[in-house]
């Protein structure tokens, strides 16, 4: 191949960037805050609707800019794994174990909640909303390994087409 | 269908991406950095502009490999990506592409294969002519002789049939050997 200039950016610069930009670290660290953030949103919205008493309006409007700020900031890192710090494969598998936890814990401590308040409503919505998140996470989790695993079959099969001199 | 060892060996590389891979990603970017930048100066004409593009090409690359349904057509995706960030900068750049194209027409045919690539020291001189051609001559021809794509790759680059990406690099052929031989500046 014929080569007339070279590259302000050099292959090993370009392999930094790239390094830096795939880095799972990052991505594990968005994935938590996201998690985090709708832990949050589920937990303060079970507290503040199992008040056994008529709150003030400004703990009202407490409880509302808190659920308000925890959604944006899940918007947020969902822009971000999704724009900017994508999921790989094996990124996807960890993603869906995270979410499986994160929705377990959701359940627990609503349900926590809900029984230290005697609340019966309380119990009956924690109970169905965290059951529905934790069907979605197990569906989230079962796709991403069924993907991982098809992948991970075509790269062996490739593999050895490739050692054995073509694929027919 | 038989497939060709590079065919497989392109989609290995990106399955490898996909799964997320640091050695799959950092084997992509050193045997397609190089004629990515090529292609993208080539056709930008200014190193600095290059430089950014390829960045920007490669975080796009990242950003999307993910998504790629078909991982054996890694290598036109890329030059896909690269062309398009391009077209769009070129657009801004110059808003009257249409007059590259006009250049054409101007063009006489006295070619002679046989002449022009008699000594291997007018390789320079070639290099040179091909970097003034219009743009789309200079786009198929670099990505034919130079980053050494075939022609059903091409064709998924620039979304053309085969058959209008042969007729079109026998025309791109015919406009070089005009300037080679006509030592007239095209445009």
């Amino acid at each position: 191949m014929t080569q007339t200039h070279s590259s302000g950016l050099t292959v090993e610069q370009a392999q930094e960037l790239i390094r830096r930009e795939i880095s799972t670290p990052t991505r594990v660290r968005y994935l938590m805050f996201l998690m985090i953030a709708l832990l949050g949103v589920g937990l303060i919205s079970t507290l503040w609707l199992t008040e056994p008493m008529p709150l003030p309006f400004r703990t009202q409007a407490a409880f509302g800019g808190l659920v308000l700020i925890n959604l944006a900031w899940s918007a947020f890192f969902g822009w971000v794994l999704m724009q900017r710090k994508v999921l790989y494969a094996v990124h996807s598998v960890v993603a869906g174990w995270m979410a499986v936890v994160f929705s377990s814990t959701f359940i627990v401590a609503g349900l926590t909640i809900g029984l230290v308040r005697m609340n019966i409503a309380a119990l009956a919505a924690v109970g169905v909303v965290g059951a529905i998140q934790l069907m979605a996470a197990i569906l989230m989790l079962q796709r991403a390994r069924h993907r991982r695993r098809g992948l991970l079959g075509r790269r062996d099969e490739l593999s050895r087409a490739l050692a054995h001199g073509g694929l027919s | 269908m038989p497939v060709d060892s590079e065919t497989i060996e392109q989609e290995l590389l990106a399955i490898r991406c996909q799964l997320g891979e640091v050695a799959g990603f950092e084997e992509l970017v050193a045997r397609w950095h190089d004629p990515l930048w090529q292609y993208i100066r080539r056709m930008a004409d200014q190193n600095d502009l290059a430089d950014e593009l390829i960045q920007e090409t490669w975080l796009r690359v990242l950003r999307g490999i993910p998504n790629l349904r078909e991982p054996a057509r890694l290598v036109p995706w890329m030059f896909g990506i690269a062309r398009n960030l391009l077209m769009d900068r070129l657009r801004q750049k110059y808003r009257q592409e249409a007059l590259l194209e006009n250049a054409l027409d101007d063009l006489k045919s006295t070619a002679d294969e046989e002449h022009v690539y008699e000594r291997r020291d007018e390789l320079a001189n070639v290099l040179d002519k091909l970097e003034k051609l219009p743009r789309p001559q200079c786009e198929l021809l670099t990505l034919y002789y130079l980053n050494e794509l075939s022609i059903e790759q091409i064709g998924q680059v620039l979304e053309i049939p085969n058959g209008t990406v042969k007729s079109r690099l026998f025309h791109a052929r015919r406009v070089l050997k005009d300037s080679l031989l006509t030592k007239e500046p095209l445009r």
